[in-house]
């Protein structure tokens, strides 16, 4: 098994008595693409900076290729790009000049140094406003001109922090783009808000919420996961719900929360599990127009990545402050899901 | 205003870049206030012309040499002002042509026999160069760099570059061979037409990249030149005496060996044996490069070492080179090699140096310091000479008549404010944007980054004083009458080391904060607390106990400006100040340090 890309253990991070992040671990294999995700404050920001060895951790471990972001901190930002969230950059320097400053500053070689900018600069779209002052560049543009710099030495980790913010859709299919390309050679770390993106990209996620790793997996998993039914019936309510747990197929039942539609007229919700994901829609509405039930509605939901991240970052918000020990373990932690958020 | 019509964009020559559109296409206003500047400024620059011309040509007119000199001057910088602003193909073109024209006068201002208007038979070759040659030359220099900013046309761009390389090299080269050749042409003419090529080729440097290629190679070969001649004119200075003199110079009169003379003929030999040993490591350098250093050193070492023991290598004593030949040559040698090596260096220092006092050109706070501090000197010039006058109408002045140069007040208000508006953004505005992540997630260590800064600021601090020593070469020019210019060489000393600790200490409070104000007013409070310390010194302050007030006294930068000033450089208050700078200096990377500290 070749080194980790990134190796997060334990990690804590506390600015006074606020603890931003608090005892994270994961690891990114070379050449994966993966997402962080996570609320506002949740302490993506405080985890990245601190792999890229601005920040100490207070406690735990990071290494990234191989070495300590503490000790090892110079060859570490050897490896690294790092696009920050708000791309600070010298508004009195020009793109290409500041481009080039950076790639002495990284010791970029001399020779093809100026090919170099050159493709970044197509490849990143900024080659139109190389000659503009950084001051005067948009939003979109100095994201560009950051990622751009990120990538500069070609470094083996990338480390991007919302590198879509403030992007228009096109731009950001762009970008994308160009992050997706970079998959495979370049091990990525890309934290966003944005959920549609990171299935476009990523192989696999990491939600932190509230400075706690909530949940890592690949997006597969999470797409194969058993898929729910939905089921609407007209009829007393426990029979039904006996007479649906009886079928063979069914792994659990659950009775949905009445709403005002469904409770005027005798409606009753269900949400049905069935073993080995399989799609028993017609099965169980044959069987239960059979019994005289009258079906108002039946369907198949699929897990996504909303869900997930949903449920997530509720379930969390309602159990706090209890932690919940089980949900740091790397794999998913599949449990009944809750209520759909209305 | 509101007439004009917008300029309509031309369509773009064949051959260049597309047109730069993004996030929108911008329109200019009208450049009407800018072509009015530029008409004012050709009109002021014929009249000026006009003026000067009749005056040397004719007999003196109404109107003086002088208001000629004034008038040509306020137009040429009108003009520029125009030829920055405008890149409208007719006006570039106009100030291309005008650059041209401006060379063409320089280069037949200095090979034409001089004095031009007059009637004496005896002219003489070369007679225009310092003051005609070299001013068009600069003048062409001035207007081909917008010209070359503005032009889009490659096929005139790449003439246009071409013509700057030539010209530079021609004269950063010529005039230093000519001046191997001919010694005597060196002090005036040859220096200036040496820089006025440095300033060429710096043109030319900063318009192609020097990451590689031809930029490269011109720079490469500048800073080559630049320390072949440095090492030449070393050699002839300090050879000859050495060998003439052999082993005596290490010995007493009496014939024994004088340790006091022989550590310093050891150190030189060391010296170069670390030159050869330096190029020997330094792998990254081209082979022939490093040969030619290890030769140079261990060529070096091994004559010092022949010299001491064997006598009589030379007999005859050789004519005296380091004064001003060699010292001029020595300084244009490594002034290439300083140029070449801030152009094209990779080192991350450098590269750090450059970006920071790139910064204080690129911003108007850099210019506004200069112009304020240029103002501020001044107006300390014109005290000095009103008492200059006052005095020399009673009796002859005493020498150094410079000592009187800097007790008025105003330089040291100066100096109080120029400091923090140097130093405050330093650190804290890096630290408030954010760009500070950036710079150290890159792989570079604290001691680098607040380096370049100090070194930057410095820089910047002591160019801000240059005009001050210039005032007195105008004094010199005007008044027709030598002085004691020397202390004013101490008095650099003073303030460089002064310099030192001020910007150490407000690169310091600008480490502490992110809020520039506060790094300010910081700054000035310690600048305020080393005025008073003039007071200290000389005024019994009755809470004060007697030690701390002589320890207080020693910090006194005014007393240390009048001792400098009268010739009597006090080298331990020099040494106490550059020791607040380098300690300032280190508590400023461990407080940057400090954030990783848990």
């Amino acid at each position: 098994m070749p080194t980790p890309a990134i190796q997060v253990e334990h990690l804590s991070k506390n600015y006074g008595p606020v603890l931003a992040v608090n005892d994270v671990s994961f690891e990114v294999q070379p050449g994966e693409l993966v997402g962080f995700l996570g609320p506002n404050g949740a302490g993506k920001s405080t985890t990245m900076r601190i792999l890229t060895t601005y920040l100490p951790a207070s406690s735990g471990y990071a290494h990234v290729a191989g070495f300590d972001v503490m000790y090892q901190s110079m060859e570490v930002r050897e490896r690294i790009g790092y696009l920050p969230e708000s791309v600070p950059l010298y508004p009195e320097m020009r793109v290409s000049e500041y481009l080039s400053y950076r790639a002495r500053l990284k010791s970029v070689p001399r020779a093809g140094r100026l090919a170099r900018l050159d493709d970044l600069m197509v490849r990143c779209r900024i080659k139109e406003v190389r000659n503009r002052l950084l001051g005067t560049l948009s939003k979109g543009y100095r994201q560009r001109v950051g990622l751009a710099d990120a990538m500069l030495a070609a470094p083996p980790v990338l480390i991007l922090d919302e590198p879509t913010s403030g992007l228009d859709p096109i731009q950001i299919q762009q970008t994308l783009e160009t992050i997706r390309e970079l998959g495979g050679r370049h091990t990525v770390l890309l934290s966003t808000h944005i959920l549609s993106e990171v299935e476009k990209v990523c192989e696999r996620v990491v939600i932190i919420n509230k400075g706690r790793v909530k949940f890592d997996g690949t997006l597969k998993s999470i797409t194969e996961r058993e898929p729910t039914h939905h089921v609407e019936v007209r009829g007393p309510a426990e029979e039904v719900q006996h007479f649906l747990a009886s079928q063979p197929e069914v792994a659990s039942v659950a009775v949905l929360p009445a709403t005002t539609a469904t409770a005027a007229d005798g409606v009753v919700g269900f949400e049905v599990k069935t073993r080995n994901r399989q799609d028993a829609r017609e099965l169980l509405a044959a069987r239960l127009t059979a019994r005289g039930w009258g079906l108002r509605g039946l369907g198949l939901k699929r897990a996504s990545l909303e869900d997930q991240y949903t449920q997530v970052v509720l379930r969390q918000d309602a159990a706090e402050p209890a932690a919940d020990p089980a949900a740091v373990e790397p794999t998913a932690v599949v449990e009944p899901p809750a209520p759909p958020a209305a | 205003m509101s007439t004009s019509t917008p300029n309509l964009i031309a369509p773009p020559p064949p051959g260049a870049p597309p047109a730069e559109t993004a996030p929108s296409q911008t329109y200019d206003e009208g450049q009407a206030f800018g072509r009015m500047v530029g008409f004012a400024g050709l009109f002021g620059l014929v009249l000026g012309g006009v003026v000067i011309i009749t005056n040397q040509a004719l007999t003196p007119r109404w109107i003086g040499s002088g208001w000629g000199f004034l008038i040509a001057a306020t137009g040429v910088v009108l003009m520029l002002y125009h030829a920055t602003k405008d890149g409208e193909q007719e006006v570039r073109r106009l100030y291309g042509m005008l650059a041209a024209a401006f060379l063409v006068l320089g280069v037949g201002a200095s090979v034409l026999k001089g004095p031009i208007f007059s009637s004496a038979a005896t002219k003489t070759f070369g007679y225009n160069i310092l003051p005609w040659g070299v001013t068009f030359g600069a003048l062409s220099l001035v207007f081909a760099i917008p010209f070359v900013r503005h032009e889009t046309d490659r096929r005139y761009r790449d003439a246009a570059i071409l013509a700057m390389l030539g010209v530079g090299a021609l004269l950063a080269i010529g005039s230093i061979v000519v001046g191997l050749a001919k010694p005597d042409t060196l002090v005036g003419p040859g220096v200036a037409l040496a820089l006025l090529g440095l300033a060429f080729l710096c043109a030319y440097m900063t318009q192609v990249d020097t990451s590689e290629g031809i930029g490269f190679q011109v720079a490469f070969l500048l800073g080559a030149v630049g320390a072949a001649v440095a090492a030449w004119a070393f050699a002839r200075s300090a050879f000859p005496p050495v060998l003439v003199e052999g082993p005596n110079a290490i010995r007493k009169v009496t014939g024994e060996i004088d340790l006091w003379k022989l550590i310093p003929r050891l150190v030189s030999i060391a010296i170069f044996l670390g030159v050869a040993v330096l190029a020997y490591r330094a792998k990254t350098l081209q082979g022939w490069v490093r040969a030619a250093i290890i030769a140079a050193g261990l060529g070096a070492a091994a004559l010092f070492a022949l010299a001491s023991v064997k006598a009589n290598l030379i007999s005859t004593s050789p004519a005296p080179y380091l004064v001003p030949t060699g010292v001029l040559l020595m300084g244009l040698g490594l002034l290439y090699l300083g140029v070449a090596l801030a152009i094209c260096s990779d080192n991350q220092f450098v590269t750090l140096t450059r970006r920071e006092l790139a910064a204080f050109f690129l911003s108007p706070v850099g210019f506004l310091v200069i112009a304020g501090m240029a103002a501020i000197e001044w107006l300390g010039y014109v005290f000095f000479i009103a008492e200059v006058q006052a005095v020399s109408r009673i009796r002859p002045m005493d020498e150094p008549i410079v000592s009187q140069y800097f007790v008025a007040l105003i330089p040291v208000i100066g100096l109080l404010l120029e400091v923090p508006a140097l130093t405050m953004r330093l650190v804290a505005e890096e630290k408030r944007t954010g760009s500070l992540e950036v710079l150290m997630t890159a792989p570079v260590n604290e001691w680098p980054v607040i380096g370049s800064k100090f070194l930057a600021t410095w820089l910047f601090f002591m160019l801000t004083w240059v005009p001050c020593g210039l005032y007195l070469i105008a004094l010199r020019a005007e008044g027709g009458v030598p002085f004691d210019y020397r202390p004013m060489l101490s008095f650099y000393i003073a303030l460089g080391a002064q310099g030192l600790a001020f910007v150490g200490l407000g690169l310091l409070f600008s480490t502490l904060t992110r809020n520039q104000i506060i790094a300010a007013v910081l700054t000035f409070a310690v600048m305020i607390l080393f005025l008073a310390t003039y007071l200290v010194r000389f005024q019994a302050i009755p809470f004060v106990p007697p030690l701390l007030q002589t320890l207080l006294g020693k910090l006194s930068f005014i007393h240390m400006w009048q001792e400098s000033l009268g010739g009597r450089l006090p080298l331990r208050d020099v040494l106490v100040f550059a020791s607040i700078g380098v300690f300032s200096l280190f508590l400023s990377v461990k407080v940057l340090e400090a954030r990783k500290w848990s």
